[in-house]
């Protein structure tokens, strides 16, 4: 009887050891993803994939460039409209665009854009959040999710969660600053492919002020040559710094 | 024989209303909830005023699920919509999304190149587009459009008129009207007999040309023609009119340029008559040519959730000279975002007549059944506070609509902004 018993055990999935810790959580979505040996080997990126409003009928190509220690550039092009262009070169944050201009930003919106722009976010969180807060499990598409509340060292606090069976992360809530005024923003993130040794997502679903927006990347190349001005900023921007 | 011709006249009613498939009843029974449930959820008043949506929707449902043509379907959609009496409801139908085979010239929408306006109950040529085939033909400004092939013109306003409010939104849909007998399929030939400011009655022939401009499609919009002039005047004014806000990456960099040009020149007319609006934004960055101080705004969109600000991005290089926009009855949406955000932040002078008062920020989404579906999701208020929709912008200097000067070949409103250039040197 014993070992009937003890065979039923073996067959039956080993549960996951519930994480106790925000920092537990975040280490576990490195391991998951590949670790931080992986993350380490990752110098640049460069992903291109399509952004669709689909309920607007708007669709644009996308092109985002990260670097470490802390730059980044997104590129979208819509038909009709141009390129829209936002990036940070980790010291300034900016945006371009033909239809509203060139932004530099500022205050709590900068430091949203330079937080973004940490390359290896994953593995470097501490350096720019305070602290990581487990604050229970909650349903997500069925699945139960760790909420974690990121705290950054200056700015409002952010939700992740991440699936407690496979760690990923597969939401995140915010409110982003921005000129148009404080704008909640709800992503859900899933499509996780490995590409340079780490799971990166390939697929996000944004929702801002009611509208969705999908953004699917169809390729992640890592440590390549970049161009040159993958991190200038748009001349109007340029010259708004030096004014 | 009564009974044959009993029945030929059933054929015949059967002919002219075809039924509708199983399948298209049903993808307009779901477009209808899908109007319904959307107005619902994301108008920004929850109470929409106070009216009882759920009874519009027990009324009108029956109507749509009876309904024997797409048109019937579509007027019960309108129907519904026109409950709300807000600007920026409409149905757009899906034959509008397909422009058809440019290969085949007779299915390119074409233009006579005359713009017309409302003036005592009289369609009058308001202008004429260079190089039209109306130009061609030697259509005058101040000319009125008496018919248009078997259409008596004074006939059909009145009709329009009556079945309206008589608000400068009514103007803009019965010049609509008219104007949609004007147009037609490239290369075909419309008749419009005119009569002249001394009532000398005169008839031209026109053949329908493409129209003007770069084509452009934002999102769910139909195709659409976008054009831009700018030049300079004979005192080095700038004059800079463009036909709607859309097309950003070829308007926004050509109003760039005509604002440089400018330089220090003693004024700029921008020339927002007739101009229907277009994307919102633009009006944003535009207006970054002409405000240096950061942090300022046209208004405030809101939301049933939250309030997005149209702030102002200045531009490296702004003209600090003063700045005259154009307005008419014909001025809508974005233009009267533009229009009016620089009124409130004191930065233009506002000459013409009364903006139509339709403002509201919308979207076009598709419905189930192809049609377009565009629906307000903000109401917008102005940074003096004010409501634009059912208002619109009054003007600093009123310039009535005046047939003698279209007539003798003078622009009462461009002539007013002129004055002013020259009482502020």
């Amino acid at each position: 009887m014993k070992s009937i018993v003890c065979a039923i055990i073996f067959l039956l999935p080993a549960a996951a050891a519930e994480l106790k810790t925000g920092d537990a959580v975040l280490d576990h979505f490195v391991e998951a993803t590949g670790g931080t040996a992986a993350y380490g080997k990752m110098h640049n990126t460069v992903m291109k994939g399509t952004m669709t409003m689909a309920a607007m009928g708007v669709k644009g190509a996308v092109t985002i460039y990260a670097a470490e220690p802390n730059k980044v550039s997104m590129v979208t092009e819509i038909a009709g409209v141009g390129k829209i262009v936002e990036g940070s070169d980790g010291t300034n944050g900016w945006t371009y665009s033909a239809m509203q201009g060139p932004q530099l930003k500022k205050g709590e919106e900068l430091n949203e854009s330079l937080r973004e722009a940490l390359f290896h976010k994953e593995t470097q969180w501490k350096s720019i959040y305070a602290s990581a807060e487990l604050q229970g499990t909650e349903d997500f598409d069925g699945k139960a999710a760790y909420k974690v509340v990121m705290t950054p060292k200056s700015g409002k606090p952010e939700s992740n969660y991440y699936d407690k069976e496979s760690g990923l992360m597969v939401h995140h809530k915010s409110i982003r600053s921005t000129p148009f005024g404080e704008i909640p923003v709800d992503v859900t993130i899933g499509g996780y492919r490995k590409d340079c040794g780490v799971l990166l997502p390939h697929s996000m679903t944004q929702t801002v002020a009611g509208q969705k927006i999908d953004l699917e990347i169809d390729s992640i190349q890592c440590n390549v040559d970049l161009p040159a001005d993958a991190f200038a900023p748009p001349a109007e921007v340029k010259a708004l710094m030096a004014k | 024989m009564r009974l044959t011709a009993a029945f030929l006249l059933t054929t015949v009613a059967f002919a002219a209303t075809p039924t509708l498939s199983t399948e298209q009843r049903r993808l307009n029974i779901e477009s209808f909830e899908h109007i319904w449930k959307t107005v619902r959820d994301k108008h920004w008043d929850p109470k929409l005023g106070g009216l009882d949506w759920q009874a519009v929707h027990d009324e009108l449902l029956p109507r749509v699920e009876a309904a024997r043509t797409m048109d019937e379907a579509r007027e019960v959609e309108r129907t519904m919509l026109e409950r709300l009496h807000q600007t920026h409801f409409g149905i757009i139908p899906n034959d509008a999304y397909d422009p058809g085979n440019s290969d085949k010239s007779e299915s390119v929408q074409g233009e006579t190149g005359i713009h017309l306006r409302i003036l005592s109950g009289h369609a009058i040529v308001w202008d004429v587009d260079g190089e039209s085939a109306a130009h061609e033909v030697g259509v005058l400004k101040g000319w009125e459009i008496v018919r248009i092939d078997k259409t008596d013109i004074p006939q059909l306003i009145a009709r329009l008129e009556n079945a309206g409010t008589h608000s400068r939104l009514s103007e803009l849909l019965t010049s609509r009207a008219i104007r949609n007998r004007l147009d037609g399929p490239a290369g075909s030939e419309v008749s419009v007999e005119f009569s002249d400011i001394a009532g000398k009655q005169m008839s031209r022939k026109i053949f329908r040309r493409a129209e003007s401009g770069e084509m452009t499609q934002f999102g769910f919009l139909p195709p659409m023609a976008v054009r831009f002039e700018s030049r300079k005047l004979q005192g080095g004014e700038e004059y800079i009119r463009f036909n709607i806000f859309l097309k950003p990456d070829m308007i926004v960099p050509r109003f760039g340029e005509a604002i440089r040009d400018c330089g220090h020149c003693q004024g700029v007319i921008i020339d927002l008559r007739g101009n229907p609006g277009g994307i919102g934004a633009m009006a944003m960055g535009m207006a970054g040519f002409l405000i240096s101080q950061p942090d300022q705004k046209l208004g405030t969109m809101y939301m049933r959730t939250l309030p997005i600000r149209f702030v102002i991005f200045p531009r490296p290089e702004v003209y600090s000279g003063p700045v005259a926009i154009l307005v008419d009855g014909f001025t809508a949406s974005t233009s009267e975002i533009f229009a009016g955000g620089l009124q409130d932040l004191k930065r233009a002078r506002i000459f013409g007549e009364r903006t139509a008062g339709a403002a509201l920020p919308s979207q076009i989404e598709r419905l189930p059944n192809g049609d377009g579906f565009q629906y307000a999701m903000a109401n917008y208020i102005s940074e003096s506070g004010l409501q634009l929709e059912g208002h619109g912008v009054t003007p600093d200097v009123v310039v009535p609509l005046d047939r003698k000067a279209l007539a003798e070949g003078r622009d009462a409103v461009v002539e007013a902004a002129l004055k002013w250039f020259q009482a502020s040197k």
